[in-house]
C-alpha cells in the first residue's frame, strides 16, 4: 500500500497556476490556508475514507490538479458552510469546495465549457433561447382555439413528443457519457482511496446502488447531517417537486398521447403539489442568495443564479399556465405555454452540463464511496498532507 | 539627579524598569492599580525554558521596589490625567481608598483570619476565596490589607467592623477617601501589561460550561504550591487526578474572527505546563493541540525536545474543533483533524487546558497610537523599539506587543536608559 502512494507522489504533476483557475472559480481566499484541520474537524460529513476540505486545499496550494479531479469528495460536501464559519484565516474552505464541484463538472464534460465561462455562457443562453423560440415558430398550429383553451392547438402535442423525446435521448446520452468521463476521471487519478476502484465486489456494487438511491438520492440523509434543517427540506422540496412534476407530465401525455385511462385529477394533484413544493425550494434558495447572511449563500457564482432561476421560471410558467387553462383564458395560456416550454427546453437540454449537473455526479460520487467505504472500513489509509 | 520618572504598571516590566532607574539615581513613582505589583508573573509557578521557579526571581525583585529609596510605590492607584511633554510631564494620580492606614498597617494579617465575609480570589482566577479584607497574594508588595468595598459587610450592611475591633495597630479606617497626587515627571514608561481574552468567545470549546476544562493561567495556579489546591493537579468535577490531559493552543488568538495575533508565550508556556503536569503526575499522559509550534527563543527549541523525549508528551498537529462532555463522567472528547495523516479523530481526556490569547492593556488617558494589531504603537521598530508616538513616553512588555518575560525585561532595561536620559534633562542633539 505505502509502496503505491509513494509512487502516486512522484508521479503527481505540479500546476503552480492551478490555485488562479480555482480562485477564478469563486473560492478567492482559499489561499489563507494554514492548514489547521479546523474545517476538516467541524465537518460533519468528512469521514476516515474521504477527509475533506483541508486535505484538497493542501492538494490545491500545492498545485496538484490530478489530485483533486480523481476525487469524489468534492461531491461528499453538501456546503453546509460549517467549516467557513470556525475557519481561523477566513479562507472560507466550503466555497473552495463548491469551487471544486465547479471545476469537476467543467473536467467531465467539455461542453460544460460553455455554461461556466461568462461569455460564452451569455452566447449560448441566447442561442438555446433561439432555437427554442423558432422551433415553436415552426412547428405552430396555425388555427388556435380562440374561443376556449386548447393548448394543443397552438402546439400540437405530436411536436412536443417528438422534440421531448429526442431532448430526452439526448439528455440521456450526455449524462450517461457524462458519468463516464467522470468514472474514468476517478479511476485513472492518484486520490487514494477512491482511485482504487475495483469491480471484483460486484455483490457490494449493486447493494450500495441501491443504498445510495433511497438513503442519498431519495432522502438524502447525508445532506441532512449538516446543522441547518430547513435549507435540508428546502433542497428535499426542490428535488421531489422536479421529480414529481416529470411524472405528472409523463402521466398527462400517456392520458393525451398513448390514451392511457386514468382521470387527469391525479397528474393534476401531483403537479400542483410538486410546483408548489418546487416554487418554495427554489424561492428558498434564491432569497438566500439575496440575502447573504450565511457561508454558504455568501457567493454566488453565476452558474448558481442561472440554475436556480431556471427552476424558480419553470414553476411560476407552469403554474401559471395551469391557473390560465383553468380559468379558460385562451392568449395568456398559449403565450405562457410557449414560455414554460422554452424555458423547460433550456432547463432540460443543458442539465447535463451545468450545476444541474450535480444531480447525476453526486449520487455516483455518493455511491462509489459508499462502497470504497465499505471495503476500507478496517485498516483504510490516507495520504499525508 | 534632576526630574523623577513614571512607571505605569507593576508587573514583571514595570518592576525591571524601576529598578533600573531607580539604581541610576533617578526617582520613580511606581503605579499599580492592583492592591499589590508582581502581575501576571506573580501567578505563574515556574518559568521556562529553565524551569526555575517564579516567585524566586519575582519577589526579590518585588521587595527590592518596597524597600528602595528611590521609588515610591504608588499601589492600588490610577493614573487619570496627563499634560505636558517630554521632559516635563503634569500627572494626576488618585489613590483608591483601601479603608487601611498604610503607614499603619504591619500586614499581620489578623483582620484578615477574622473576617466573616467570603469572595472567590480573582488572584487563583475565583478557584479559591478570599476575605472581603485582603492581601492579593501572601507575598503582596506592599503587604497591605485592603478592604473591598463590595462585600464588606459594613460597605454593604452597616455592620460588623470586626477587623477595626481586632487590627492590633488601629489601622482600619472607613473613612477614608481617594487621594488625588499631582506628580512632575520628565518621562513615562508604560508597563500595563495585558488581560487574557475570555475563551467563551470560542463557544465550541465549552469553556465555562465543561468544569473540567481550564485556562492556561488557571493551570498555572493549580500546578502552584501557593495555588488554590496547594499545587494537586485535579479536576473541578470531583477533585480527582486527571489520567490524562490535552493542551490546546490558539485558543482566541490566530483567528482572523477573534483576535489575529499570535500571543507569543503559550506555545512554551504550555509544554511548561505539560512537563509540571508530569512532574506533579507521573502517570498522566500529557497531549498538546498545536498549529505551528513557536519555539524561537534562546532555549525554547531544546525545551521542546526535552518535552517530547525526556517527558514523553505528545504534540499533534491540529486545531481541534470542539470538545464534548461525558456528563457522566465528566471526562471530554476532542475532534480534530490530525494533519499530519489527514484523518479525522477523536481523544478523549479529562482535563483541557486552553492556552488562550490576550489583549492588550493601555492607559486610556494617553493619545497614544494604537496600531491594527491593537497593541501599541512603536515610534520605529528598529531604531526606538520601545519609544510611543509621543515624545517621552515609552511602552514595554505585552502592552507592546506579546512576548514573554526574558523579552519584557530587556525591553523594561531599554526604555529605563531612555528615560533616564530624559530625567536627566540631557538632550544630545
Amino acid at each position: 500500500m505505502s509502496g503505491q502512494l509513494s509512487t502516486a507522489i512522484v508521479e503527481a504533476k505540479l500546476r503552480p497556476e492551478f490555485s488562479k483557475t480555482i480562485m477564478r472559480l469563486g473560492a478567492e481566499k482559499f489561499y489563507r490556508c494554514f492548514n489547521c484541520g479546523n474545517c476538516t474537524a467541524i465537518c460533519p460529513l468528512t469521514q476516515d475514507t474521504a477527509s475533506y476540505p483541508r486535505k484538497l486545499i493542501r492538494y490545491a496550494v500545492m498545485g496538484l490538479e490530478d489530485r483533486i479531479t480523481s476525487s469524489i469528495d468534492p461531491w461528499l460536501c453538501y456546503y453546509c458552510g460549517e467549516c467557513s464559519d470556525y475557519c481561523p484565516r477566513d479562507a472560507d474552505p466550503g466555497s473552495f469546495m463548491m469551487a471544486l464541484r465547479r471545476l469537476l463538472i467543467q473536467k467531465y464534460s467539455i461542453v460544460s465549457k460553455l455554461f461556466f465561462n461568462k461569455m460564452a455562457a451569455s452566447v449560448t443562453w441566447t442561442a438555446l433561447t433561439i432555437i427554442a423560440a423558432l422551433g415553436l415558430y415552426f412547428f405552430r398550429g396555425h388555427t388556435p382555439n380562440l374561443e376556449s383553451v386548447d393548448i394543443f392547438s397552438f402546439i400540437p402535442l405530436s411536436f412536443i413528443h417528438d422534440a421531448g423525446l429526442a431532448i430526452g435521448i439526448i439528455v440521456g446520452l450526455s449524462a450517461l457519457l457524462n458519468l463516464i468521463s467522470m468514472y474514468r476521471s476517478i479511476a485513472k487519478g492518484t486520490s487514494y482511496p477512491h482511485s482504487k476502484i475495483e469491480g471484483k465486489h460486484l455483490g457490494i456494487w449493486v447493494k450500495n446502488f441501491f443504498k445510495t438511491i433511497i438513503y442519498e438520492v431519495a432522502a438524502q440523509l447525508k445532506y441532512n447531517k449538516c446543522l441547518k434543517k430547513s435549507r435540508y427540506i428546502a433542497h428535499l422540496a426542490l428535488l421531489w417537486g422536479f421529480i414529481g412534476l416529470f411524472i405528472a407530465t409523463l402521466i398527462i401525455f400517456g392520458i393525451d398521447f398513448y390514451g392511457l385511462q386514468i382521470t387527469k385529477v391525479i397528474p393534476f394533484i401531483i403537479g400542483s403539489v410538486s410546483g408548489a413544493a418546487m416554487l418554495y425550494g427554489s424561492l428558498y434558495f434564491i432569497i438566500a442568495r439575496l440575502r447573504k447572511k450565511e457561508a454558504h449563500s455568501m457567493y454566488s457564482y453565476h452558474t448558481d443564479w442561472v440554475f436556480l432561476i431556471l427552476l424558480f421560471l419553470a414553476g411560476v410558467t407552469g403554474s401559471l399556465l395551469t391557473i390560465f387553462i383553468k380559468a379558460n383564458m385562451p392568449t395568456p395560456s398559449y403565450v405562457m405555454f410557449a414560455a414554460h416550454l422554452m424555458i423547460v427546453f433550456n432547463l432540460l437540454i443543458s442539465a447535463p452540463f451545468t450545476k444541474f449537473a450535480h444531480a447525476i455526479y453526486r449520487p455516483l460520487a455518493l455511491w462509489i464511496n459508499s462502497t470504497v467505504e465499505e471495503r476500507l472500513q478496517y485498516g483504510g489509509e490516507s495520504v499525508g498532507r | 539627579m534632576d526630574k523623577p520618572v513614571l512607571v505605569i504598571g507593576g508587573g514583571i516590566a514595570g518592576i525591571q524598569a524601576s529598578l533600573d532607574l531607580a539604581d541610576q539615581g533617578v526617582k520613580v513613582y511606581l503605579v499599580e492599580k492592583l492592591p499589590s505589583i508582581g502581575g501576571k508573573m506573580a501567578r505563574l509557578d515556574k518559568t521556562f525554558p529553565t524551569l526555575d521557579c517564579a516567585s524566586c526571581i519575582l519577589t526579590p525583585k518585588m521587595v527590592s521596589v518596597a524597600r528602595h529609596p528611590n521609588i515610591e510605590l504608588l499601589a492600588y492607584s490610577e493614573v487619570v490625567e496627563v499634560k505636558g511633554s517630554a521632559g516635563d510631564f503634569h500627572v494626576k494620580v488618585l489613590k483608591k481608598p483601601r479603608y487601611v492606614d498604610e503607614d499603619k498597617c504591619i500586614g499581620c494579617g489578623e483582620c484578615i483570619t477574622k473576617c466573616p465575609s467570603k469572595v472567590p480570589d480573582e488572584f487563583n482566577m475565583g478557584m479559591s476565596q478570599r476575605k472581603a479584607i485582603y492581601f492579593l497574594f501572601p507575598q503582596a508588595v506592599p503587604l497591605k490589607a485592603t478592604i473591598d468595598r463590595e462585600h464588606c459587610l459594613y460597605f454593604t450592611k452597616n455592620i460588623c467592623r470586626v477587623c477595626e475591633r481586632f487590627c492590633p495597630t488601629k489601622a482600619i479606617n472607613f473613612e477614608q477617601k481617594p487621594e488625588n497626587l499631582e506628580l512632575n515627571v520628565a518621562s513615562i514608561i508604560i508597563a500595563t501589561g495585558y488581560e487574557l481574552l475570555d475563551p467563551r468567545i470560542a463557544p465550541t470549546y465549552g469553556y465555562g460550561k465543561y468544569p473540567n476544562v481550564y485556562t492556561s493561567l488557571e493551570f498555572e495556579r493549580l500546578v502552584s504550591s501557593t495555588g488554590p489546591t496547594g499545587g494537586e493537579v485535579v479536576r473541578r468535577s470531583d477533585n480527582k487526578h486527571p489520567r490524562s490531559i490535552a493542551f490546546i493552543q490558539c485558543v482566541c488568538s490566530r483567528d482572523v474572527k477573534i483576535n489575529p495575533n499570535c500571543s507569543a508565550f503559550c506555545c512554551m508556556a504550555s509544554v511548561k505546563h505539560a512537563i509540571l503536569a508530569k512532574e506533579h503526575l507521573p502517570e498522566v499522559d500529557c497531549t498538546i493541540f498545536y498549529m505551528d509550534l513557536r519555539a524561537f527563543g534562546k532555549g525554547y527549541q531544546e525545551f521542546y525536545n526535552r518535552a517530547m523525549r525526556e517527558f514523553g508528551i505528545k504534540f499533534i498537529r491540529a486545531k481541534p474543533a470542539k470538545i464534548e462532555e461525558d456528563p457522566e463522567t465528566r471526562d471530554l472528547t476532542i475532534t480534530y483533524e490530525d494533519t499530519f495523516t489527514g484523518v479525522k479523530k477523536t481523544m478523549r481526556t479529562e482535563m483541557v487546558v486552553l492556552a488562550v490569547g490576550v489583549k492588550p492593556v493601555y492607559p486610556e488617558v494617553l493619545p497614544l497610537a494604537i496600531g491594527e494589531d491593537g497593541y501599541v504603537s512603536l515610534k520605529d521598530a528598529f531604531k526606538e523599539p520601545v519609544a510611543t508616538t509621543i515624545d517621552g513616553v515609552y511602552v514595554v512588555g505585552v502592552a507592546a506587543g506579546a512576548k514573554d518575560i526574558p523579552d519584557s525585561v530587556v525591553q523594561a532595561g531599554s526604555a529605563a536608559i531612555k528615560a533616564s536620559i530624559l530625567a536627566g534633562g540631557v538632550v544630545y542633539e
